[in-house]
C-alpha cells in the first residue's frame, strides 16, 4: 500500500515564531498514526498545513499521492477532520449539524441520510438528535465534532486532541470509536499530548518538539531507543545519601532521585532489578511502603530525548 | 450543493432568534420612538405657507403668466407668491431667502433655486409640468383660445400639485424625513448579521469556517448562499418595518413597489458593507463590528438621522458625498419617490447603490479567496 501523506521539509512561521522547522512525516495508508508532542509543539500547525488551511514558507505535501491544494476538491473529498476545538453551529440541532456536513460532500439525498444516521449512531448520539449543542455536556459535544467530520466516510481522518477535557468514559469511547474507523478501513491521524492514549492505538508515533521530528516508530521501537528499561518507585522514610550511593551501585542502576520520602530509580537493561532493590531494604533493615516498577513510557522517551518532561 | 448551502443558510438565520429580533426591534423602537416624539405636532394640521417666487421678464409669454397668475390667485389652493423682477433684484431676494426660486422668461423658461428644500421641489415640479404640457397650451391658445382658461387651471390643479401642498407640510417633512433616516440605518446594520455570517466562513476566524473550507466545494456557493439568505431576511424585516409604521399613520406616499425596492437594495448595500468588513482577516470580530457600528452611524447622521438639514448642507458643499453615501442615497430615494413625478432619481440611485453593492462583493470574494491561502 501507499502513502497517505507525504510532508517533506515543511517549514511553517508565524511572524518571528518558527512553528515547523523543516518537518517531515511520512503516514501509510491504513495506519493510526500518533503525532505527539507538548503543547505548542506544532501539531495543529502540522495538520492545517497538511489541509490546506494554512499557507506554509517551505515544503512539499502530498496527500494519496497528489499534490495538496486550496481547491484540490477531489483530494478534500476523501478527508475527513475533526478539529482540537469543537465546530458546529449553535443554531442547528445535532441532526441538523451532521447533515449540513455530510451535506457538503454528498449529494445524493437517500445516501446522505443513511450515512448522517450511521454517523450518529456511531457516535452514540441517537437519543440527542433534536437537541441544540448548547444543551450537550462537554464529552457529548466532542462526540458531534467527530460525527460532523466523519460522516462522509473519509479514508484518511485527522484527529487533533479529541479527547481534550473529556471525561475518561466518553474518552474511551471515542479511542474506541477511533480504532473501529481504522478497522473499517480509514487512516488516521492522531494527535495528542496525552502519551497513554497514544500507547493505546497507534501504531505508528512520531514524536515533534519545537517543530521539529524528535523521533518516529512503533511504541516499542521508541522505548528501545532510550537507556530506561525500568522505572522502580519506592515509598520509604529517612534514607541518608549514604543509603543512595549504595542503591546507584546496585548493578543496572543508572540514575537515583529522592524527594518527598519517595524514591526513584532508573535501570537500564537486566532482569530482577525490583528484587535486588528490595534485598539491598532488606539487608538494611530499612522498613519500606509500596513499591512499584512501570516499564517506560512515552514520556520517558520524550524525557531523555529532549531533557523536558512531555507534560508540564 | 447549493441548494444545500442555500437551505442551511436560510435555516441558521431563521433559528438565530437574538438577531432576528433586535434586526426587527431595532427600526420599529427608533420608529415608535420618533413617532411619540413627533406625534403631537403631527396631528396639528400646521398651515401650508405660499411658496415665494421671483419672475425675470426677458420675454413675453402669455400663456406661462396665465399660468401662473392662476397658481397665486389668493384662494385656498394658491401655490404661489409670485414676484416679478429685474435680474439683480431677483438673486439678491434669493440669496436674501425672500424667495426660494428665480424663474427666467426667456426663449426657454429657466428656474434657479437655492437650497434643495421641499418648496423649491415644487416649484421645479411646476415648471417642469408646464414645459411638458407646453406645446399642448400652445397649440389650444391658438386654435381654442376659449378653452385655454380651463386646461391651465386643470394643469394648476393636477394632482402633482396636491400631493406636493400635502407633503410640504412642514412638521411632517421633519418626520418623515426621520424615518427615511431610520430605514437607512436599519440597513446599514444589516452588516452586522453579515460579519457574523462571514466569520463562520472563514478558516482563521472561527473553528467552524475552518471546517467548511475543507469541503470540496468552491467557496464562491456558501459566500452566495449566505448573501441571498440574508438580504431575503432584511428585506423582509424592513418591509415589516414599512408596513408598522404606516399603520401606526406615518404617510410615506404610495409607491410601495418602489420602496420595496429602495428597501432591498438598501439591505444588498449594507450586508455588502458588513461582508467585506468580515473579510479584513486582520481585525478582531470587535474591531469589524466597531467600524460598522460607527460608519453606520456617522453616515446615517449625514443623512439627518439626528438633525435635518445635514444632508442639504453637504448637498451645498460637497455634492459628492451624497451621491456616494449609501444612507443619504435611500433617504434620498423616498424623498425623490415622493416629490418628483418621474423616476429618474429614483433609479439613479437604485443603480448606484447595486452598482456599489457588486462592487463591495467582487472585493469581498477576492479578499477571502486571497484568505485561503495566506498566513494566519
Ligand atoms: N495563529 C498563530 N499566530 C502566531 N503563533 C501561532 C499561531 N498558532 C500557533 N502559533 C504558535 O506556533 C507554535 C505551534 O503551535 P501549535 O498550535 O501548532 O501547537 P500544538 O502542538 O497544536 O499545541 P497544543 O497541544 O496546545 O494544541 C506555538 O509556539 C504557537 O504559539
Ligand atoms: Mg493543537
Amino acid at each position: 500500500m501507499g502513502n497517505a501523506i507525504e510532508v517533506k521539509n515543511l517549514v511553517k512561521r508565524y511572524k518571528e515564531i518558527l512553528a515547523l522547522d523543516h518537518f517531515s512525516l511520512e503516514v501509510a495508508e491504513g495506519e493510526v498514526f500518533g503525532l505527539l508532542g507538548p503543547n505548542g509543539s506544532g501539531k495543529t500547525t502540522t495538520i492545517n498545513c497538511i489541509l490546506s488551511l494554512l499557507s506554509y514558507d517551505k515544503g512539499e505535501i502530498k496527500i494519496f499521492g497528489k499534490e495538496m491544494k486550496p481547491d484540490s476538491y477531489e483530494l478534500k473529498k476523501n478527508i475527513g477532520v475533526v478539529m482540537q476545538n469543537v465546530a458546529v453551529f449553535d443554531e442547528l440541532t445535532v441532526y441538523e449539524n451532521v447533515d449540513y456536513f455530510c451535506g457538503l460532500y454528498i449529494s445524493d439525498k437517500e445516501l446522505k441520510k443513511k450515512y448522517v444516521e450511521e454517523a450518529i449512531e456511531f457516535v452514540g448520539l441517537e437519543d440527542y438528535k433534536k437537541f441544540l449543542p448548547k444543551k450537550l455536556s462537554g464529552g457529548l459535544l466532542r462526540r458531534l465534532n467527530i460525527a460532523c467530520g466523519i460522516a462522509h466516510k473519509p479514508k484518511l481522518i485527522f484527529f487533533d486532541e479529541p479527547t481534550v477535557a473529556v471525561d475518561p468514559q466518553s474518552r474511551n469511547k471515542i479511542l474506541e470509536g477511533i480504532m473501529q474507523l481504522n478497522k473499517e478501513g480509514a487512516t488516521i491521524v492522531y494527535t495528542s499530548h496525552y502519551m497513554e492514549e497514544v500507547e493505546q492505538i497507534c501504531s505508528k508515533i512520531l514524536i515533534m518538539d519545537g517543530g521539529k521530528n524528535v523521533a518516529i516508530g512503533t511504541k516499542e521501537e521508541l522505548k528501545k531507543m532510550i537507556k530506561n528499561t525500568e522505572t522502580i518507585t519506592v515509598d520509604v522514610m529517612n534514607l541518608t545519601q549514604e543509603h543512595i550511593a549504595k542503591i546507584k551501585e546496585i548493578p543496572h542502576v543508572y540514575a537515583v532521585k529522592y524527594a518527598d520520602n519517595q524514591l526513584v530509580v532508573n535501570c537500564s537493561g537486566g532482569k530482577h532489578n525490583i528484587v535486588r532493590i528490595i534485598d539491598f531494604f532488606q539487608n538494611n533493615d530499612i522498613a519500606i511502603g509500596r513499591v512499584n516498577a512501570q516499564q517506560p513510557t512515552l514520556n520517558d522517551v520524550f524525557l531523555e530525548i529532549t531533557g523536558k518532561e512531555l507534560r508540564d | 450543493m447549493f441548494f444545500h448551502s442555500l437551505k442551511y443558510a436560510f435555516i441558521t438565520m431563521l433559528k438565530n432568534k437574538t438577531a432576528l429580533i433586535w434586526t426587527l426591534i431595532f427600526p420599529i423602537a427608533l420608529g415608535s420612538f420618533m413617532y411619540m416624539a413627533f406625534g403631537n405636532i403631527y396631528e396639528d394640521q400646521a398651515l401650508f405657507t405660499e411658496v415665494p417666487v421671483a419672475v425675470v421678464k426677458e420675454k413675453e409669454n402669455e400663456n406661462f403668466e396665465a399660468m401662473l397668475k392662476e397658481l397665486s390667485k389668493e384662494d385656498d389652493e394658491q401655490l404661489l407668491v409670485v414676484n416679478y423682477m429685474e435680474a439683480d433684484e431677483a438673486k439678491e431676494a434669493l440669496l436674501d431667502e425672500e424667495v426660494v426660486a428665480i424663474i427666467n422668461m426667456n426663449e426657454d423658461i429657466d428656474l434657479t433655486i437655492a437650497s434643495n428644500s421641499y418648496k423649491a421641489t415644487m416649484v421645479e415640479t411646476i415648471i417642469n409640468e408646464y414645459k411638458k404640457q407646453e406645446k399642448v397650451i400652445t397649440d389650444i391658445a391658438k386654435n381654442h383660445p376659449e378653452n385655454l382658461a380651463g386646461v391651465i387651471e386643470n394643469l394648476a390643479d393636477s394632482k402633482n400639485f396636491y400631493t406636493e401642498k400635502n407633503t410640504s407640510d412642514g412638521n411632517q417633512d421633519m418626520m418623515t424625513n426621520y424615518f427615511y433616516a431610520i430605514f437607512a440605518m436599519s440597513c446599514l446594520f444589516g452588516s452586522f448579521g453579515a460579519i457574523e455570517k462571514i466569520g463562520k466562513l472563514q478558516g482563521n476566524v472561527s473553528p467552524l469556517g475552518m471546517r467548511r473550507c475543507l469541503s470540496p466545494n468552491s467557496k464562491m456557493i456558501s459566500i452566495v448562499a449566505e448573501f441571498i439568505s440574508m438580504i431575503t431576511f432584511q428585506t423582509i424585516v424592513q418591509i415589516i418595518a414599512l408596513i408598522y409604521f404606516v399603520a401606526i399613520g406615518v404617510d410615506f406616499g404610495n409607491k410601495y413597489p418602489q420602496m420595496i425596492g429602495i428597501l432591498f437594495f438598501g439591505s444588498c448595500i449594507g450586508i455588502a458593507f458588513g461582508i467585506i468588513i468580515g473579510s479584513i482577516s486582520k481585525l478582531s470580530e470587535n474591531t469589524k463590528s466597531g467600524i460598522c457600528i460607527s460608519v453606520s452611524m456617522v453616515i446615517a447622521g449625514m443623512a439627518d438621522l439626528y438633525a435635518n438639514g445635514v444632508k442639504d448642507m453637504i448637498e451645498h458643499k460637497a455634492p459628492i458625498i451624497n451621491r456616494l453615501n449609501p444612507a443619504a442615497l435611500i433617504s434620498d430615494s423616498f424623498y425623490a419617490l415622493n416629490v418628483y413625478d418621474t423616476n429618474e432619481r429614483y433609479f439613479g440611485n437604485m443603480a448606484i447603490l447595486g452598482t456599489m453593492t457588486v462592487v463591495l462583493l467582487i472585493v469581498s470574494y477576492l479578499m477571502l479567496r486571497r484568505n485561503k491561502y495566506a498566513s494566519v
